[in-house]
C-alpha cells in the first residue's frame, strides 16, 4: 500500500510539474506584442521611404524609442508577474537590444537597404514572441 | 564569395536540431522556415560589404541583430516545442489520472 501511496504521489507530482513549467496565455502580452509589432513594422516602412532625407533623420525620431522602450517595459512588467514567463521575458530582451542596435545605426545615418534587412528581422522576432503566446493560447483551449 | 544560403540553413537547422532534442519533430517546420529567412538576411549583409555599401563594423552591428534575432527564433522554436511536448503529456496525465481515480475508488488527481 506504501509503494502504491508513492506511485500516487509520484504521478500528482509530475503531473503538476508538467502543468507548471510556462506560464499560461495572457491577452495582455498578446496584443501588446501585436502593437508593438505593427508600431515598429510601420515605423521602419516611413523610414525606409525617408532614408538619407532630412525626414528621416534620427533626431526626429528619439521619441519613437523612447516610446517602443516604454512599451517594452510595460509589456516585461505584465510578463514578470507570472512565474513560468521567462522564454517571453527573454525574447523581449532581445527585443529591446536590437531597438537599441537600431537606434546606434539609426544615429549614425541608416539607409534603406539596410532598413530592408532590419525590418525582416524585426518582423521574424515579433512573428516569434507572438506565435509562442498563441500557442499558449490554443495549449489553454 | 557567396554564401550557399541553402548550406548555411542546412547547418543552422542541424544545430537548432541537436538543441532541441526529441520535440524536434513538432517544430521542424517552423524552426526550417525562420532560419532559412536568417540565413538569407546574412547573404544579404554580406552582399552589401561585398559591394562596399556598409564596413566591416557597421556589418557586424547587423549581424548583432541578427544573433540577438536567432536567439528569439530559438527561445520561441524552444517554448512552443515544451508547449506542445506538454500537450501530450497531459494526455498521458489524464489518462494515468482515470486509472488512478478508478483504482481508488474516488477522485484523487
Amino acid at each position: 500500500m506504501r509503494k502504491r501511496t508513492k506511485a500516487i504521489l509520484l504521478s500528482v507530482a509530475t503531473f503538476a510539474l508538467s502543468c507548471a513549467f510556462i506560464a499560461g496565455y495572457d491577452p495582455r502580452i498578446d496584443s501588446g506584442a501585436t502593437e508593438l509589432q505593427q508600431k515598429v513594422e510601420t515605423f521602419l516602412t516611413d523610414l525606409e521611404q525617408t532614408a538619407g532625407t532630412p525626414v528621416g533623420e534620427y533626431q526626429r525620431h528619439t521619441g519613437f524609442y523612447d516610446e517602443v522602450r516604454t512599451d517594452i517595459s510595460v509589456l516585461r512588467n505584465v510578463a514578470s508577474a507570472h512565474k513560468g514567463n521567462d522564454i517571453t521575458l527573454q525574447s523581449l530582451d532581445l527585443i529591446e537590444a536590437n531597438i537599441a542596435k537600431l537606434e546606434k545605426l539609426h544615429a549614425a545615418g541608416i539607409s534603406a537597404e539596410e532598413i530592408r534587412i532590419v525590418r525582416t528581422l524585426f518582423d521574424t522576432q515579433f512573428r516569434m514572441l507572438v506565435r509562442f503566446e498563441n500557442a499558449k493560447k490554443r495549449k489553454e483551449s | 564569395m557567396n554564401f550557399d544560403v541553402s548550406a548555411l540553413t542546412t547547418t543552422m537547422t542541424e544545430a537548432v536540431r541537436g538543441a532541441i532534442g526529441d520535440r524536434w519533430s513538432t517544430v521542424r517546420e517552423l524552426a526550417e522556415k525562420e532560419l532559412g529567412k536568417l540565413a538569407q538576411t546574412l547573404e544579404d549583409v554580406r552582399d552589401l560589404h561585398a559591394r562596399g555599401t556598409i564596413d566591416e563594423g557597421r556589418a557586424w552591428d547587423i549581424v548583432e541583430i541578427q544573433r540577438n534575432t536567432l536567439l528569439t527564433v530559438l527561445r520561441g522554436v524552444k517554448g512552443i516545442g515544451i508547449l506542445t511536448a506538454r500537450g501530450a503529456v497531459d494526455a498521458a496525465g489524464r489518462a494515468a489520472a482515470e486509472v488512478v481515480n478508478r483504482l481508488l475508488g474516488f477522485k484523487v488527481i
